[in-house]
């Protein structure tokens, strides 16, 4: 049986893709037709034999098929089928097998066509490519027209190789590519149904779960993403499933808020929308999970309990990776029924206007601006978007309703990024002390407009 | 011949008070049967755990940061319906930003402030006071003084019949000064004011 290699080389992964990681997809949907797959340069190329399946798929078939796959999964790449692996990844490349046509900066392909090699052994290659270059030999063909004696003492041991390989004497192994099996439990009703209540389907859920997190905790993994679903008496209704996803803000290892963030999603989700019909099947799915170290993944399992009234643990080194833990396990709660933009963590920016004073985040800010001699003392509460005012001698009307102005600080000229009209700030601030009301802080604009800003509060 | 004062009996009460608290946290007893506070430097009677506090008035925030400056070991979880709060006001006034986790929450206060005191992570949740059913305060004072969690409920005008609340206090600025004035208006209870025995915050 002939060989036949079909390359697929991403120019780039795109960072906002649909998939986490596109080109595992792309080789799960490739499985369709051949098993025999391998990932190579660093997860960029995927090749794909399909000598043995041209009785079930034609060259031309498989070609667009992939085609309209990547596409899908918004991939870039060059596609190009030939009779051996490294000659697939050339043509891919170059768009031609010809000695007369390929440049010489393929022989770094040639002498490392899945990019394993070592960064001196390519830093090495290199060189002998500039070193061909400076002799005026552009060309593979030229290069294959010096005479074998002379290429190892002046080129060193590695032209030899890659002449080896030119000349079709040196064949690239490559790794076979495995999926990973999915990792999903499943319960079947049996001879009955599950129940509708959610209370009942947790308890169901329950040891599925169990058993799904100690598979990952084997692997020293963490729940990212989880999928539910229930599979419906297709007799009683046209749409017999249902299934929700949960993405979690950090990676989750603990049964105990795992099943309150799934019992809160149910419970939600079915008073939207009740089961039409008896649930015969629940299946739970892990569509991601990341690797955690293992100090980590050991401590999961055990939560820190300061029993009925006391306050978790003290903040010892021995349990603060619990705590963490803990803390997590909360977050993920709020941020399912909040949304996970709603948590945050606040970073401090050296930035006097007040808009751009501060942003939303999870990470700790390993160092604090100081802001003691740069910026004055700023409000509590900052407006969204600043409201329009209106001044009378000694009044101040904010939202229809006039106070006694007390006392007026200095002001205080703010003028930045003038450099850029776009996100420029010319305005003068100034606090003002009212009768009975908490001291505001307004701005006057080079327009003479007054706007209410924030609150001393 | 000068006669010697005498302590009276409520001060001895008090210290003998003090002195079984401090005990009882010594031996690990569980905190919600304690009744301590939290002292601060410009309300006697202090703050009390494991209750809620109701603070109102034009300068609230103002004095919140001032307590929370004087309890750093304090974790605080702080919800807001709509995100007004300036954290860069924070920072200037000492408070440092990670010892903080916020929530904007639109409408589920309740759940929000449920979750956070169920979850035993924070020693201190500030809210805004919109609870309008006092079954919802109740409920809320239940948490505290189970998981023993000061919860903070930032009023815009003091409620009348909010009997779950155990201090309320309006703090107004003085005119045009930088000084603030605390109304107290409700103390239930009394209890033990300790300078601080909680773990700091990390």
């Amino acid at each position: 049986m002939k060989k036949r290699f079909l390359a697929i080389l991403c120019d780039a992964i795109p960072h906002q893709s649909r998939l986490d990681q596109p080109l595992l997809a792309l080789a799960g949907g490739c499985l369709q037709w051949t098993p025999s797959l391998y990932l190579a340069r660093k997860d960029t190329a995927l090749f794909l034999e399909i000598g043995a399946s041209v009785h079930l798929f034609s060259e031309k078939t498989i070609q667009s098929e992939v085609g309209q796959l990547l596409q899908d999964l918004q991939l870039q790449a060059q596609v190009a089928v030939a009779d051996s692996l490294l000659h697939s990844l050339i043509l891919a490349r170059y768009g031609s097998l010809h000695p007369q046509v390929l440049p010489l900066s393929c022989l770094l392909d040639y002498l490392d066509p899945l990019t394993q090699e070592t960064p001196e052994r390519r830093k090495e290659c290199e060189t002998m490519i500039d070193a061909l270059r400076s002799l005026g030999i552009s060309r593979v063909a030229q290069f294959l027209k010096l005479p074998v004696r002379e290429l190892a003492p002046r080129f060193g041991v590695m032209s030899l190789q890659v002449r080896e390989r030119l000349l079709g004497g040196w064949e690239v192994l490559a790794p076979l590519w495995l999926p990973e099996p999915p990792v999903k439990e499943r319960s079947e009703g049996g001879e009955g149904f599950f129940s509708h209540s959610v209370a009942s389907l947790m308890v169901s859920f329950q040891p599925l779960l169990e058993s799904l997190v100690r598979r990952l905790a084997k692997k020293m993994h963490r729940l990212t993403r989880l999928k539910i679903h229930l599979k419906l008496d297709d007799f009683a209704t046209k749409r017999p499933s249902r299934e929700w996803v949960l993405d979690f803000m950090f990676p989750q290892a603990e049964i105990a808020p795992l099943l309150r963030i799934m019992q809160e999603k149910l419970q939600k989700e079915l008073e939207r929308m009740p089961l039409p019909a008896p649930v015969l099947a629940i299946e739970l799915e892990v569509l991601q999970s990341i690797v955690c170290p293992p100090t980590q993944v050991t401590l999961a399992g055990t939560s820190v309990t300061g029993g009925s009234g006391g306050m978790r643990g003290s903040f010892t080194a021995a349990n603060l990776a619990a705590q963490e833990d803990s803390l997590h396990s909360f977050l993920n709660e709020v941020a399912q029924s909040l949304g996970q933009e709603q948590v945050f963590r606040a970073v401090i920016h050296e930035e006097a206007v007040a808009e751009r004073a501060w942003s939303r985040a999870f990470k700790l800010q390993k160092s604090l601006p100081d802001l003691t001699d740069y910026i004055p003392l700023r409000p509590t509460q900052v407006l969204r978007r600043p409201e329009k005012i209106a001044l009378e001698q000694n009044q101040v009307v904010i939202r229809q309703r006039r106070y006694q102005i007390l006392r007026w600080s200095e002001v205080e000229e703010i003028a930045t990024h003038w450099m850029d009209p776009g996100s420029a700030v010319v305005r003068s601030y100034y606090q003002l002390d009212l009768h009975q009301q908490s001291r505001v802080w307004i701005f006057k604009n080079p327009q003479g407009e007054t706007y209410l800003h924030g609150y001393y509060g | 011949m000068t006669r010697e004062s005498r302590t009276s009996i409520t001060d001895l009460r008090s210290l003998l008070e003090q002195k079984q608290v401090k005990a009882g946290l010594e031996k690990h007893q569980p905190a919600h049967l304690l009744r301590y506070r939290l002292s601060s430097s410009s309300l006697s009677c202090g703050i009390p755990m494991g209750a809620i506090t109701e603070i109102s008035g034009s300068a609230k925030l103002e004095w919140l940061m001032q307590f929370l400056l004087e309890h750093q070991e304090l974790r605080v979880f702080w919800i807001e319906q709509q995100f007004l709060l300036n954290p860069q006001a924070l920072l200037q006034r000492g408070l440092t930003p990670d010892r903080f986790i916020f929530a904007e929450c639109f409408q589920d206060l309740f759940a929000c402030c449920r979750k956070a005191l169920q979850s035993q992570m924070f020693q201190c949740i500030v809210a805004p006071h919109v609870f309008d059913d006092p079954s919802s305060l109740k409920a809320l004072q239940l948490f505290s003084e189970k998981f023993n969690v000061m919860l903070v409920l930032l009023a815009e005008h003091s409620s009348r019949q909010a009997w779950p609340l155990t201090l309320q206090f309006a703090v107004n600025r003085l005119g045009a000064s930088e000084g603030l004035a605390i109304d107290l208006q409700k103390n239930k209870g009394g209890g033990v004011i300790l300078t601080c025995l909680l773990p700091a915050a990390t």
